[in-house]
C-alpha cells in the first residue's frame, strides 16, 4: 500500500471484515477499497488461468460486478479474499469454455507466450519465477486444474464441475501437471 | 390554454427538483434504478438526452410523478424532500388544472459535513437506550 | 544463493520404476489427502520420500506465486477503478422505503441504503471509529414502530472504548434525526479492534 493511497483512502488500513462489511451495505467507497486491495492478486490469478493480458482485465471487472451483487448474501465479510478469487476463476473459466468451441480439449497444447520480464526470466533458477514459466509452459487442461487446485484451493469435485470433467480426470491431470512442473524445475538447476 | 406535453413536463419537472436547494442530484426512479448521474455528468452529455430521470404515468384518475434524489451534505433528507414535492406541486399548480399524485425518495445522503441542526421534534419523545 | 533457490535433491525420479511401483498419480493424489491415512508402502519407499518431498516444496513455492506475481505488476489504475465502480447498479442497496410524513398529502420517503450512509457518516464526528456493516431492526416502514440501529465499528488501537462508543452513537442518534423519523429505541454497537482483526471485543449498552 502506497503512501498516496492511505492519505486518500482512509479505509485503506482497515481490516477486510470491516471493509466489505460496509461495502455489502452499500459503501461505494468501501468497495473501491476491496477494488485496490484484491485486484493485483485476482488478475495474478486469472492470468494463470487465462492467456492474454487484455481477457484478464475483463475478467476481474467481471468479477467485481458480480461480486458487487453478491456481496449482501456473503455471511463472514472476513472471507472476502477467497471468495473473490472464487469468483474470479468461475469467470476466467467461464471464457475459457466461450473460446473453446469443440468437446474435447484434453490437450490443447498452445503454451502460453513467456510472460516474464527479461529479468525475471534471467532470475529462472529462484523458485518462483522457475514454477511461474513451468506454469506458462503446461497444456490448458493441466494448468487449469493445477491453479485451480494449488491456487484456488478447490476439491477434486469442484474442479471436476468447474471444468466440466470427471474426478479421475482431474486427478490424473494434476499429477501431470505437478510432475511436467516438478521435471522443468529440475532442468532450470 | 395549451397543453403541456408530457415529454416536456418531465424535463421542466426535473429541472426544477435539481434547483431545488438541497437537492444533490436526481437519480433514475422505480425498479430499474440506474447508475448515479449528477447534474455534471449530465452537463457532459454522458446520458441519453431522450431518456428522462421523472418518471411519469398517465391513467384516468390522473397524473402520478415518481422521483429519486440525493440530498446535498448540509441539509436535511426530511427538509428537502418536502421542499421538493412542494416545487412540483406548485408548478402542476401553475400550469392550471389537474393535481398530481407526487412521490418523492432520497436515495442518497451526501455525508461529507457535520449533521444539520435536527428540526424541532413532532416524534415521540427521544429515544431510550436500551441495554441488549 | 538466495531464499528461493531449492537445496539440491538426489537424483528425482517420477516414474513407477523410481517409486518402487507407485505412480506419480498416486503420489499426488496422497498429498493431496494429506498423508493420511498413512500409507506405510509410500512412507517407507526412499523413492516415494524424495518424490513426496519435492511435491511439499512446490506446494510451498506455489501458495507464493500468487502474490510474488501481484506484487509484481502494474498497480491498480484509478481510471480502471472508476470504470469498475460505474459499472455498478446502486439499487441493489436501497432497501426498505422508509417513510416521511408530509401534511401536503405528498408521498415522502428515503431509503434504508440512503440510511445506513448516515450512520456510517456519524464517523466522521467521532476520529478513531470506522463504521462496518449496519442494520436497521424493526419494521421501519411503519411509521412509529421502535427500530433498533445496529452497528459494528473499527476502533483504533488504544483509543478509549467507553468514550467512543458512547460519542459515536449521540453523533448516529443525531444524524437520524436530521434525515428521518424513525423511532430509534436503542443504537448496539459492535466494537472490533482495528490492529487485531480476528479479535473483536464485543460491547454493547
Amino acid at each position: 500500500m502506497d503512501r498516496t493511497e492511505r492519505s486518500s483512502d482512509p479505509l485503506a488500513g482497515a481490516d477486510d471484515r470491516i471493509v466489505a462489511g460496509r461495502a455489502a451495505d452499500g459503501d461505494t467507497a468501501a468497495f473501491g477499497t476491496l477494488v485496490r486491495r484484491f485486484a493485483p492478486t485476482m488478475r495474478a490469478y486469472a492470468a494463470r488461468i487465462l492467456p492474454g493480458t487484455l481477457e484478464v482485465d475483463d475478467v476481474v471487472q467481471d468479477a467485481f460486478i458480480t461480486a458487487w451483487a453478491q456481496l449482501p448474501d456473503l455471511d463472514d465479510p472476513g472471507r472476502v479474499r477467497g471468495w473473490l478469487l472464487r469468483i474470479t476463476s468461475r469467470k476466467a473459466i467461464d471464457r475459457l469454455r466461450a473460446s473453446r468451441p469443440h468437446a474435447d480439449v484434453t490437450e490443447i497444447d498452445a503454451p502460453a507466450p513467456a510472460r516474464e520480464s527479461p529479468s525475471r526470466r534471467a532470475e529462472a533458477r529462484a523458485g518462483v519465477a522457475a514454477l511461474g514459466e513451468a506454469l506458462g509452459r503446461l497444456p490448458a487442461q493441466q494448468r487449469e486444474c493445477w491453479v485451480l487446485r494449488e491456487l484456488g484451493g478447490y476439491s477434486y469435485d469442484d474442479i471436476a464441475q468447474e471444468l466440466d470433467l470427471s474426478v479421475s480426470t482431474v486427478r490424473g491431470q494434476l499429477a501431470r501437471a505437478r510432475k511436467h512442473i516438478l521435471v522443468e524445475m529440475e532442468q532450470w538447476r | 390554454m395549451s397543453v403541456v406535453r408530457d415529454d416536456e413536463l418531465v424535463v421542466r419537472i426535473e429541472s426544477i427538483v435539481s434547483a431545488t436547494p438541497g437537492v444533490s442530484g436526481v437519480f433514475r426512479s422505480g425498479s430499474a434504478f440506474g447508475r448515479v448521474l449528477d447534474t455534471a455528468a449530465r452537463a457532459l452529455g454522458v446520458r441519453d438526452e431522450e431518456e428522462s430521470l421523472v418518471a411519469l404515468a398517465r391513467d384516468d384518475s390522473g397524473v402520478s410523478v415518481d422521483v429519486s434524489i440525493g440530498v446535498s451534505a448540509g441539509f436535511g433528507a426530511r427538509d428537502t424532500v418536502r421542499r421538493v414535492h412542494e416545487a412540483i406541486a406548485a408548478q402542476f399548480r401553475h400550469d392550471g388544472g389537474e393535481g398530481a399524485t407526487v412521490r418523492v425518495t432520497v436515495v442518497h445522503i451526501d455525508d461529507a459535513a457535520p449533521a444539520p441542526a435536527a428540526p424541532a421534534l413532532s416524534a415521540p419523545a427521544g429515544e431510550r437506550k436500551v441495554h441488549d | 544463493m538466495n531464499e528461493h533457490d531449492i537445496p539440491p535433491l538426489p537424483a528425482l525420479g517420477l516414474e513407477p520404476q523410481d517409486l518402487d511401483g507407485h505412480s506419480i498419480e498416486e503420489l499426488s493424489d496422497y498429498l493431496d489427502a494429506n498423508r493420511t491415512p498413512r500409507d506405510p508402502a509410500i512412507e517407507e519407499s526412499a523413492g516415494c520420500r524424495i518424490a513426496l518431498d519435492a511435491l511439499e516444496r512446490l506446494r510451498g513455492i506455489s501458495a507464493q506465486l500468487l502474490e510474488a506475481d501481484a506484487a509484481a505488476a502494474t498497480p491498480v489504475e484509478d481510471g480502471w477503478v472508476h470504470r469498475v465502480l460505474s459499472g455498478i447498479a446502486l439499487d441493489a442497496r436501497a432497501g426498505r422505503r422508509i417513510p416521511i410524513l408530509d401534511d401536503a398529502g405528498g408521498d415522502l420517503g428515503v431509503t434504508e441504503g440512503a440510511v445506513r450512509g448516515v450512520v456510517r457518516a456519524a464517523e466522521r464526528d467521532v476520529p478513531g471509529a470506522l463504521v462496518g456493516r449496519c442494520v436497521l431492526e424493526g419494521d421501519v416502514m411503519s411509521p412509529g414502530a421502535p427500530i433498533t440501529v445496529k452497528v459494528e465499528v473499527s476502533v483504533a488501537y488504544g483509543a478509549p472504548i467507553p468514550d467512543l462508543v458512547t460519542r459515536l452513537r449521540d453523533a448516529i442518534s443525531t444524524r437520524l434525526r436530521a434525515h428521518t423519523e424513525l423511532n430509534v429505541v436503542g443504537i448496539d454497537v459492535l466494537v472490533q479492534d482495528l490492529r487485531r482483526p480476528n479479535s473483536p471485543t464485543e460491547e454493547t449498552r
